[in-house]
């Protein structure tokens, strides 16, 4: 074929058509990308560094601190044996020095109770504020530090003279606030 | 490309038990050499014939990949093709063809509702026109003749080839398909029965 007789007033009409398509651009063919060097450990201390900077922005921002809206309502024993009958009583949020010192002299002896205050707080159905702290335990260790905090005191009925004195870290971010009772002596 | 190649069963069905695997497998490279230099040189034209052939480029890549992939399936016919641009481009077309087949038929209606240019030609109005004027005016078939035939320099012979009609049946159909796209964008075709096809 005469590629001059190909050149008719039609097929230049055509070129003309079709001229646009000349920008459409190609597809290629989806080639895997060359595997990155792995650096497990640049990632790792990138991660720890990501961490802990959440960690202390949280921090100072007191998204640790209290449970806010958590509190605890104790409810200590009137102690008829005792020289004041709300000696018990009024204990609550004093310090582990002071009430020791007091039920000594009183003539009481203490089995220690010191809480360690779980994270959680649990609140009852169409209660807005948490209705109690979980996921915490107790120790019963034989002393503790004269600073801790008194947030409770229980009876131990198998004695005449015994008390579980439930104390708290002074700074135990997890501890709900103590609503003191109301004492007669106060 | 060599991953590609890799990815293929390479013993070809009826292979010769004379032939030791050794010389089966250097065939096999032989070949899959043959088929990374037509890749090589045919990706960007082919390339750029599925993306005029299909408005959708994630299906234009897909019937890319599988025209390369037809080729190495068929790697062991290609000492009998005398023009492998030619027969690249005829699987591709047929790719195209079926595609857009199963397309209409499936899909043709929602297609049409949710289907987006590619984000580059969106802003080209003249592209634009010119696809829906060949999509309503040209059946796939002749679109992709008229694309191979005037943007690809394929000749009658060579459509033929793709085609499996003869040079004659390709020439008439070329022209018909010719004029009727002039005369659907206003033009005036030349009025002649006489067909002065390739």
């Amino acid at each position: 074929m005469n590629p001059v007789l190909e050149l008719d007033h039609d097929d230049e009409i055509v070129r003309e058509l079709l001229a646009p398509f000349a920008r459409v651009q190609p597809v290629t063919l989806r080639r895997r990308a060359p595997a990155r060097r792995s650096r497990p450990w640049l990632v790792a201390a990138a991660a720890i560094g990501v961490a802990i900077l959440v960690f202390a922005s949280l921090a100072t921002a007191g998204a640790f601190g209290p449970l806010h809206g958590a509190s605890i309502s104790p409810n200590p024993p009137t102690l008829t044996t005792a020289a004041s009958s709300d000696l018990a009583c009024n204990l609550i949020g004093q310090t582990a020095g002071q009430a020791e010192n007091t039920l000594h002299q009183s003539g009481y002896q203490i089995e220690w109770r010191f809480q360690y205050w779980g994270a959680q707080t649990a609140r009852a159905a169409g209660k807005n504020s948490p209705g109690a702290v979980t996921g915490g335990y107790a120790t019963a260790p034989a002393t503790v530090p004269a600073d801790s905090i008194v947030w409770d005191i229980g009876a131990d009925t198998r004695t005449s003279n015994t008390l579980f004195v439930f104390v708290e870290a002074p700074n135990d971010p997890n501890a709900p606030t103590v609503i003191p009772p109301t004492c007669q002596g106060r | 490309m060599r991953q590609l190649a890799e990815q293929v069963d390479v013993l070809p069905e009826g292979s010769e038990p004379g032939r030791t695997r050794a010389a089966e497998g250097l065939a096999e490279r032989a070949a899959a050499e043959v088929v990374e230099q037509l890749f090589h040189a045919s990706e960007a034209r082919l390339g750029r014939f599925l993306a005029q052939m299909v408005d959708n480029r994630a299906l234009a890549e897909d019937l890319l990949q599988d025209s390369f992939y037809e080729v190495l399936r068929c790697r062991d016919q290609l000492p009998e093709i005398d023009n492998l641009e030619a027969w690249l481009f005829g699987i591709a077309r047929n790719r195209a063809l079926a595609a857009l087949r199963k397309r209409r038929r499936l899909r043709g209606a929602l297609e049409r509702l949710v289907q987006r240019p590619d984000p580059a030609e969106r802003n080209d109005l003249e592209l634009l026109e010119l696809r829906d004027l060949l999509q309503r005016h040209l059946d796939p078939d002749d679109r992709a003749l008229l694309l191979l035939r005037y943007l690809h320099g394929f000749d009658a012979n060579e459509l033929a080839a793709m085609t499996g009609r003869t040079p004659e049946a390709v020439r008439q159909r070329l022209a018909r398909a010719k004029r009727r796209l002039v005369r659907a964008a206003g033009r005036t075709p030349t009025d002649s029965d006489q067909e002065r096809e390739p």
